[in-house]
């Protein structure tokens, strides 16, 4: 049996395997096309995984569950870099800004243990539009070590040299928080853990 | 895209400037400075429809802590529970200054 971490996305057979009783009429229409639900960070009760739908727009998004019996597939997002996933996109939505600064940023991580999320891994997973030409490039990193504030900045300096603002989110287990926040905080660090976030002053400690 | 914006009578004046927060998704930016004004918030908001979720965490945060502020927030789909936790963390960041 395969681990479910959040970030990670799901493919289900039917919109009836969600536990939602009825979806919304764009969750209905965007849903269909890609039967891929996203693991939220929230605690998996009953064997009952929490799951998103992703929409369109930033204000479309449902919260479902799914029993894992019911996933026919799951993508992390860190098997979307191992298999090079952007080189499968056709031309068009190559062009899209979120992609081009993916594509630079993939050779300056190669060391890392990295995965791409929001948009552009939904679209990458599902091979169904959803970047858009405004989307910001979501990634998540899992460290080996902690590096310290002012390797940090310099990462951050490095991946945000290109034309779309890249966010790194670091993974600990099923807990995650933003590089940048780590990079320049004065005192504490929001941490997102699966009950909820909470604010911590070493973020790396857990 | 949605702008939003509240007032709350409050009577804690802040000295300084205060930001906390990051511009990710799921996440907001808050930044409190101080005013002569009574508390005035404004929000930008990529998700659109949640006037009234926005008011209940607001005021259930000024009845707590009646803070007097000029507020700026970017939000950036992040839920109820970041929200708070976001004005929490901006409240500690104001003690640490005094």
């Amino acid at each position: 049996m395969v681990e479910i971490a959040p970030h990670d996305l799901l493919k289900i057979r039917t919109v009836q395997d969600l536990s939602s009783l009825q979806l919304p009429d764009w969750a209905e229409k965007v849903f269909s096309k890609s039967l891929t639900v996203v693991v939220r960070r929230a605690q998996i009760a009953d064997d009952l995984i929490p799951v998103g739908i992703r929409g369109h727009e930033r204000s479309q998004r449902l919260a479902s569950w799914v029993s894992l019996d019911k996933v026919v597939k799951s993508i992390t997002p860190y098997e979307l870099v191992q298999n090079n996933a952007w080189l499968d996109l056709s031309n068009a939505r190559k062009e899209l800004p979120a992609v081009m600064t993916l594509e630079k940023i993939a050779p300056i991580l190669s060391d890392f243990t990295w995965g791409i999320s929001g948009s552009v891994g939904f679209e990458l997973a599902t091979k169904t539009p959803s970047a858009k030409m405004t989307s910001d490039l979501d990634l998540v990193w899992k460290p080996k070590q902690r590096i310290n504030q002012k390797s940090a900045q310099q990462l951050l300096k490095t991946l945000n040299q290109f034309e779309v603002h890249a966010d790194l989110q670091v993974i600990q287990g099923t807990d995650g928080f933003s590089l940048e926040e780590y990079a320049n905080a004065n005192s504490t660090t929001m941490v997102k853990t699966i009950k909820g976030p909470k604010l911590v002053t070493d973020p790396w400690e857990i | 895209m949605e702008k939003l914006h509240f007032n709350f009578d409050t009577t804690d004046a802040i000295k300084k400037p205060v930001h906390v927060g990051v511009v990710a998704s799921g996440d907001l930016e808050v930044i409190f400075r101080p005013t002569d004004k009574q508390t005035e918030i404004n929000i930008v908001t990529g998700s659109d429809g949640f006037h009234d979720v926005w008011e209940n965490v607001l005021t259930r945060f000024f009845d707590r802590y009646p803070v007097k502020a000029n507020i700026e927030i970017n939000d950036f789909g992040s839920t109820p529970g970041v929200v708070n936790l976001r004005l929490t963390q901006a409240l500690e960041a104001l003690k640490d200054e005094k």
